[in-house]
């Protein structure tokens, strides 16, 4: 096996252009040193966890927040900026694991390792976070959303060795922004979910004005309930309409049965969860 | 709480500064590593076995069936080989060995060979196995039964208000040991020296001496050993034996490293249980008879199944005075896996059906589930189910009394009832249940229940456990047993013991190796026995040391006197390290045997099951969340009396442990057999509590001594597991107020009862 260490963008793109071997990116390895059969089939490993912009790029403008692709979760959840704008983000990343993982896991390499169990994809998605893939083409990264990314369990659209950057996720832009996340899993710690749900909402008052759902580990692909929130947009939250919308958020997702769970209580309590979601905006 | 210096493990620096030496730690020049061809059916016939002629085997070692001396792995029975040869019983078992330098080549020459199998119909379900057609074990598929019987089940049925049937089920559970299974042998000269991680080096030594038929000398050496919980009691022998064949024919030391993912799959789990139990009750709860039925699934061979079900049948009556009662108990053999040792040994499963029973009796006579416990409790001079009669150190009444009253079990179980009405009302209107976030359905549950301590029956007087002290130059006494460290404290214990008899210092006491050459055998270190039992020799040895001591001075000298730690005589004084170098090289071995007193007929299972019981109560609050039903274990009280705490610590230690880990049977620990082999790899998917699951303990230590115990003291490694899941599912009870008899309970199953009662309301 080889290994690399890029120490930057420019050294990385250097190493991959024109290359035909597959490389497999690694930053945490959270997920791929646990599993020897995985990486005993991984011959050309690139290591982003040094590689600068990839691990200390934080910034901010006016209207968002850059963030490096290999930066550990621990790194971004400490910040000042991300407490206040992102508790949703903060409040997912703290159930990721345990303190040890956070420490080292990223963003990069959870959407990448595509799972439909993997945490932060439900919150990235209903956040309108971009992902920002390398290598850069006439000086421009190409721009895509989690789930034009994540495309199946286990499976990422990433074709000819490039790679996650960066992560560019939109400040709300409203102060009725309101938010809410729950991840079911058998225990507390160190679980794997059985069902996640992450949603952000702008309300008057009772009233939905948008709305973004997103539910984890209930079907092949995180992808947004559209229907649901389509239904809920421009609606007055009654016991009625929540109630409605727990059928149609059922009808939007395909729950399996494995060790974790089974399809019957996925897709039920992806349901209740919803209600519980909305009627904590009320 | 801080500890007194007095009561630091002995082993707690080199664990913290990580340098104790576990097996994977030990350098051995030369070394292999061996690895295991396991069936890949539950049932078949082996029907060709073919090494590729053109791979090249001289870098290898392989062992076959054929060339095991004697192929049958020493325990109870007969039955288990350490390598299949002409069929397999369950998927996984062993059927060759490999050995070589180092891995690559193990699993490339695993290639080259072709097992070639006649696969069979396989058999999973216990309750048909004794007439099942496939044949595993015998003529019935039973490995024991067991019939236990006490008074006329007739009058009781007569004299009945009511009578309560209930079936109840318990599911497998995995020790998960921090340290997977590992066993080094090293060949030398004449002899074969096992190192490893293990309960029992003697039954190590035992399994190997039969297997190279007496023509071997074996040494078994334990190595710092990383848990165990039962899963190193019989398991080692198997692995011992492979390690011993490969090395042995090799002529190099081999390591036999399970993995987690191995050791998971392929290793003993607890037994899982089917009951089928009816209760006489009057219709003030009294229970006037019992009618038990148990079946423990024992997978392919019997390892220790025999014994698990015993202790299953003596355990069934709880804590409870039953003038009527018949146990019928039997063991059966399933195509899956071969059960074994774990923490609790068959009282898990038998005090929780029992418990849910009782629970049963409460719900369906409308009477509080404290309330039917302690109107049954049993008391000093009342019998067991075995008619033995209970003579002292009987606590059922006073630890329960205790939980109840400490907890505040009665005001809160109705208050946390009329919490809840409102709650459950709605979920079964489908409303939304939450007035606020934080909003859960509360229960508070109970159990009460004991532990035998010391093997069954006449166990204790089969193996006839030995001890030795020895004198050192330094006139330090130096302990030879065979009872093993395992993190349970057991070293700690016996240097307190030793050093409490003696009234020396406990840095004084040395602890030999646990090395089968040096250590007579003491027994195994099972059955909560070595603080009671083995523990009893290491007073009795302190005594004899200082009457040695003082007729030795006194031959000299008369008038001397032992005094707190010294040697007193008229003004003069000598202390006892001082004194006892006079007696360097003195060895003293003491012998196990039960007192006269204690008698058992283990043919018709009448008299003194156990020379004593520790008893034990506890209550669980839980929290149900109720839009998604999971379930957390928020406070959880006990009161264990144990005769005596010899190292307080260790003691409430391990109540909080075994306590969490019967918290773990009841709602997050789960195996299932699917396509032929356990569902489970490891950590990621076997879910075992952390210590964000863990609940806030209140742990209360009672001390009503064993006379015979050394200082008072009684079992206690196993109690706390016992107690937790009955506890658990009484809280469930109490929420729902629906039948509870199965674990693991997990949220999928809280909505399925949820789903049923929205069909009945």
């Amino acid at each position: 096996m080889k290994v690399y260490n890029p120490l930057n963008i420019r050294e990385l793109d250097n190493l991959i252009s024109g290359n035909v071997e597959k490389f497999t990116y690694v930053a945490g390895s959270t997920d791929l040193m646990v599993n020897e059969n995985r990486w005993s089939e991984a011959h050309n490993l690139v290591d982003i966890s040094r590689t600068d912009e990839l691990i200390n790029t934080f910034s901010i403008d006016g209207n968002g927040i850059l963030i490096g692709s290999a930066k550990p979760f621990s790194d971004i959840i400490n910040q000042q900026i991300i407490r206040e704008k992102f508790p949703l983000l903060v409040e997912a990343c703290r159930q990721i694991g345990s303190v040890q993982i956070q420490n080292r896991a990223t963003f990069g390499g959870n959407i990448a390792n595509a799972s439909p169990a993997g945490d932060t994809l439900p919150v990235l998605s209903v956040l309108d976070a971009r992902i920002y893939l390398g290598p850069e083409e006439d000086g421009k990264f190409r721009i895509a959303k989690v789930e034009d990314v994540m495309i199946g369990p286990g499976q990422n659209s990433l074709q000819n060795n490039s790679y996650i950057a960066y992560i560019y996720i939109p400040f709300p832009d409203s102060e009725n922004h309101r938010w809410y996340y729950r991840k079911v899993g058998q225990r507390f710690a160190l679980a794997i979910s059985k069902l996640s749900l992450a949603l952000t909402a702008e309300m008057s008052d009772k009233k939905v004005n948008e709305i973004k759902i997103c539910a984890g580990s209930v079907a092949p692909q995180v992808k947004r309930a559209y229907k649901t929130e389509e239904f809920l947009t421009g609606k007055e939250l009654t016991n009625k309409i929540i109630d409605q919308s727990r059928e149609l958020i059922i009808n939007e997702i395909k729950p399996i049965t494995d060790i974790r769970s089974n399809s019957k209580y996925r897709s039920k309590i992806t349901g209740e969860v919803l209600r519980e979601a909305l009627h904590s905006l009320i | 709480m801080k500890p007194e210096p007095f009561e630091i493990r002995i082993d707690a620096a080199e664990k913290l500064e990580g340098t104790a030496e576990y097996i994977r730690d030990m350098k051995v020049p030369g070394m292999w590593y061996g690895k295991t061809i396991r069936s890949i059916h539950a049932n078949a016939e082996i029907v060709n076995i073919q090494f590729d002629p053109h791979y090249d085997w001289s870098k290898l070692t392989y062992v076959t069936a054929e060339e095991v001396p004697y192929n049958v792995v020493a325990m109870l029975e007969t039955d288990m080989p350490f390598l299949a040869e002409k069929k397999v019983n369950y998927y996984g078992e062993p059927i060759l060995l490999l050995a070589a330098e180092n891995s690559e080549l193990l699993k490339e020459a695993e290639e080259h060979i072709q097992i070639e199998y006649r696969k069979l119909p396989a058999l999973f379900d216990m309750k048909k196995s004794a007439e099942s057609e496939i044949k595993i074990f015998k003529e019935n598929n039973t490995f024991k039964e067991i019939k236990i019987q006490k008074g006329d089940l007739n009058k009781a049925a007569a004299d009945a208000d009511f009578i309560i049937e209930m079936e109840a089920e318990t599911g497998y559970q995995e020790h998960l040991y921090l340290e997977p299974q590992g066993i080094i042998a090293i060949p030398k000269d004449e002899k074969i020296e096992i190192h490893g991680s293990m309960q029992c080096p003697y039954y190590i030594k035992n399994a190997l001496n039969k297997m190279f038929n007496e023509k071997i000398h074996v040494t078994v050496i334990q190595s710092v050993t990383g848990g165990a919980f039962g899963g190193k009691e019989d398991y080692p022998s198997l692995l011992a034996g492979h390690a011993a064949l490969l090395a042995n024919k090799c002529k190099h030391p081999v390591a036999m490293f399970y993995d987690r993912e191995e050791d998971v799959q392929f290793t003993t789990k607890r037994h899982p249980s089917y009951h089928k139990d009816k209760a006489f009750v009057t219709k003030e709860g009294k229970i006037l008879g019992l009618d038990l039925n148990v079946i423990l699934d024992g997978g392919a061979y019997c390892t220790l199944s025999q014994v698990v079900l015993a202790r299953a049948a003596l355990t069934a009556a709880g804590c409870y005075f039953i003038p009527n009662i018949t146990i019928n108990a039997k063991a059966v053999a399933t195509n899956t896996p071969p059960n074994g040792a774990f923490r609790g040994f068959g009282g898990p499963q038998a005090i929780f059906a029992l418990e849910m029973l009782i629970e049963k009796i409460a719900n369906e006579l409308k009477m509080n589930p404290a309330d039917v416990r302690k109107i049954n409790l049993i008391k000093e001079g009342e019998t067991t189910a075995t008619s033995q009669i209970l003579k002292y150190s009987v606590s059922a009444h006073e630890t329960v009394d205790d939980v109840i009253q400490r907890s505040d079990y009665q005001n809160k179980h109705k208050k946390y009832a009329e919490h809840n009405k409102r709650i459950l009302e709605k979920i079964l209107n489908d409303e939304y249940p939450k007035e606020n976030s934080d909003q859960k359905l509360k229960g508070i549950g109970v159990s009460a229940f004991q532990h035998g301590a010391g093997f069954t029956g006449t166990g204790e007087n089969v193996i006839k456990g030995k001890i030795r002290v020895e004198i050192n130059n330094e006139g330090k006494p130096v302990i030879f047993s065979a009872q093993t460290e395992m993190g349970q404290g057991e070293q700690t214990a016996f240097q307190i013991i030793l050093a409490k008899s003696l009234n020396i210092n406990v840095d004084d006491v040395i602890m030999s190796e646990v090395n089968t050459d040096l250590v007579p055998n003491s027994g195994p270190t099972v059955a909560s026995r070595s603080t009671m039992i083995v523990g009893s020799l290491l007073v009795d040895a302190g005594k004899e040391i200082i009457n040695q001591l003082t007729d030795l001075l006194n031959s000299e000298n008369p008038g001397w006197k032992y005094e707190e730690g010294s040697f007193i005589n008229n003004g003069s004084e000598i202390s006892f390290i001082d004194a006892s170098k006079k007696l360097a090289g003195l060895k003293i071995e003491k012998q196990y045997e039960h007192p006269p007193i204690i008698k058992f007929d283990d043919i018709n299972w009448i008299g003194d099951a156990y020379p004593v019981f520790s008893w034990a109560a506890s209550v669980a609050e839980v929290e149900v969340d109720p839009v998604t039903f999971e379930i957390k274990v928020t406070k959880y009280y006990t009161t264990h009396d144990i005769g005596k705490a010899i190292n307080k610590d260790q003691a409430e230690a391990q109540i909080q442990g075994g306590s969490l880990q019967g918290i773990g049977y009841a709602i997050y620990e789960k195996v299932k057999i699917e396509n032929e082999h356990y569902d489970i790899k490891g950590f990621a998917d076997y879910i075992i509590p952390t210590p964000t699951e863990m609940p806030v303990f209140d742990v209360k230590i009672m001390e009503n001594p064993y006379p015979y115990g050394p200082f008072g003291a009684k079992g206690l490694g196993e109690l706390p597991l016992v107690g937790g899941a009955p506890a658990v599912l009484s809280a469930l009870w109490m929420i729902f107020g629906k039948e509870f008899n199965k674990i693991p309970v997990m949220p999928e199953d809280l909505l399925v009862l949820f789903n049923s009662n929205q069909k009945v309301g």
